[in-house]
């Protein structure tokens, strides 16, 4: 019994699976490269195409710089002032009573109609009569 | 058969120059008048500019001569100058002549006042003829310069009071319009036809509406007597006073011109359902 308490507790040791290693494969040759420029080489552009292309960028950016040189001496481009749109009165239809064609109340209207142009047309004030500007001091130096 | 003829043309001769006199007396309204006056004006202008270069030129010479053309201009100016002025307060008459509404009291007491300053300066230029030496003329001169500042306010006065007239009678349109819309609303109301409360509120603001364009009649009435000269108003800026009563009597249409868009109103309302 006194025995098994000196001995170290080992582990049970068990064999270790061997691992089956890959083989390796050599290719021959490694692949070519993409190269851009071999590809626009490729291409064949017209020499006038390029030409007149490159005439019309160059046109667009000194369109650009005068545009942009003039809004600030003009102090930009003004905001264009858009009406805002009113809301559409439902017109009122209004039911004639019974009194419309009376013949008092268009007499009335009628001379209402008559004083208004009379009081439109009324000028209170005369400028015409203004005092003449005369020349009163009469004086010699003898 | 002679006798007769001669009859007849003494007839003829008698009716037809009172005939003419009647067609001149019709002719002349206030349009001749102010072309009286503004002619008058440029004959002044014209001696005036002559005074002047004869005064410039005696100062300068100091001669006999020179003085004699100084005098003779003096002369011809002074007389234009007082021509100015009666035609310019003959155009002011005709304009009261002609106006509406101002009571004949108003109009006939203005016109003596106006007459009588007609009078004093068509008698002061006859009187310039026998003005002797050029001190003669300042003082010629310097007495019409007085007389005028009675004359300007009498002139005003009337140019103010004309509009009072023309108030007058659109008011009495108003109150006559009024009146009627009253007399409507009453019989929509007894026919039972409508409810006219509102109307009726409605014609109570319209006669305050008159009432307050009389006040301010009123008011400017008030001005009119500071164009008589006394001594508190010795130094009276007449024309400053003319345009107070013409803003106030502006003031006053206004009151009628709400006066009738209110009516306006009430008439749209009668004849709606």
């Amino acid at each position: 019994m006194d025995t098994n308490i000196d001995q170290p507790v080992t582990p049970p040791t068990t064999p270790a699976p061997e691992i089956p290693t890959a083989p390796v494969v050599v290719t021959p040759t490694s692949p070519k490269k993409f190269d851009p420029r071999e590809l626009f080489s490729k291409i064949k552009i017209p020499k006038k195409i390029l030409i007149s292309v490159a005439i019309a960028l160059i046109l667009l950016v000194v369109l650009v710089i005068v545009s942009s040189m003039l809004g600030q001496k003009r102090g930009g481009v003004a905001p264009q002032i858009t009406e805002t749109p009113a809301p559409t009165e439902e017109p009122i239809s209004e039911i004639p009573s019974q009194y419309a064609d009376d013949p008092d109340v268009a007499e009335i209207k009628k001379q209402m109609d008559e004083l208004d142009q009379d009081l439109d047309e009324a000028s209170f004030r005369d400028d015409t009569l203004r005092s003449p500007t005369l020349d009163w001091k009469v004086e010699f130096d003898d | 058969m002679r006798k007769k003829l001669v009859a007849i043309l003494f007839l003829v001769f008698l009716i037809f120059p009172v005939g003419v006199v009647r067609a001149q007396d019709e002719e002349f309204d206030f349009a001749r008048a102010y072309q009286d006056y503004v002619f008058t004006v440029d004959v002044y202008n014209s001696a005036h500019s002559e005074y002047l270069l004869a005064k410039a030129q005696y100062a300068q010479a100091g001669t006999l001569v020179s003085q004699t053309q100084a005098r003779e201009a003096t002369v011809k100016m002074l007389s234009s100058r007082d021509d100015v002025v009666t035609t310019y307060l003959t155009a002011v008459r005709m304009k009261m002549v002609e106006a509406e509404g101002v009571s004949s009291l108003t109009k006939n007491g203005l016109f003596t006042r106006l007459d009588a300053e007609i009078a004093w300066f068509r008698d002061h230029k006859d009187r310039l003829d026998s003005a002797g030496t050029l001190a003669d003329l300042e003082a010629d001169s310097k007495e019409a310069s007085d007389r005028f500042v009675t004359s300007e306010r009498i002139a005003y006065e009337t140019l103010a009071t004309i509009p009072f007239g023309k108030l007058s009678l659109m008011r009495t349109q108003a109150n006559s319009i009024l009146s009627r819309i009253n007399d409507k609303v009453f019989q929509i109301r007894s026919n039972g036809d409508k409810d006219t409360a509102i109307v009726e509120r409605w014609a109570l603001e319209i006669e305050q509406k008159i009432t307050r364009s009389l006040d301010k009649e009123i008011e400017a009435q008030a001005l009119i007597p500071i164009f008589v000269p006394s001594r508190q108003n010795r130094s009276l800026d007449v024309r400053k006073n003319y345009t107070d009563i013409i803003f106030k009597l502006d003031e006053s249409r206004q009151f009628l011109r709400d006066a009738t868009e209110y009516m306006d109103e009430i008439l749209r309302e009668i004849t709606t359902a």
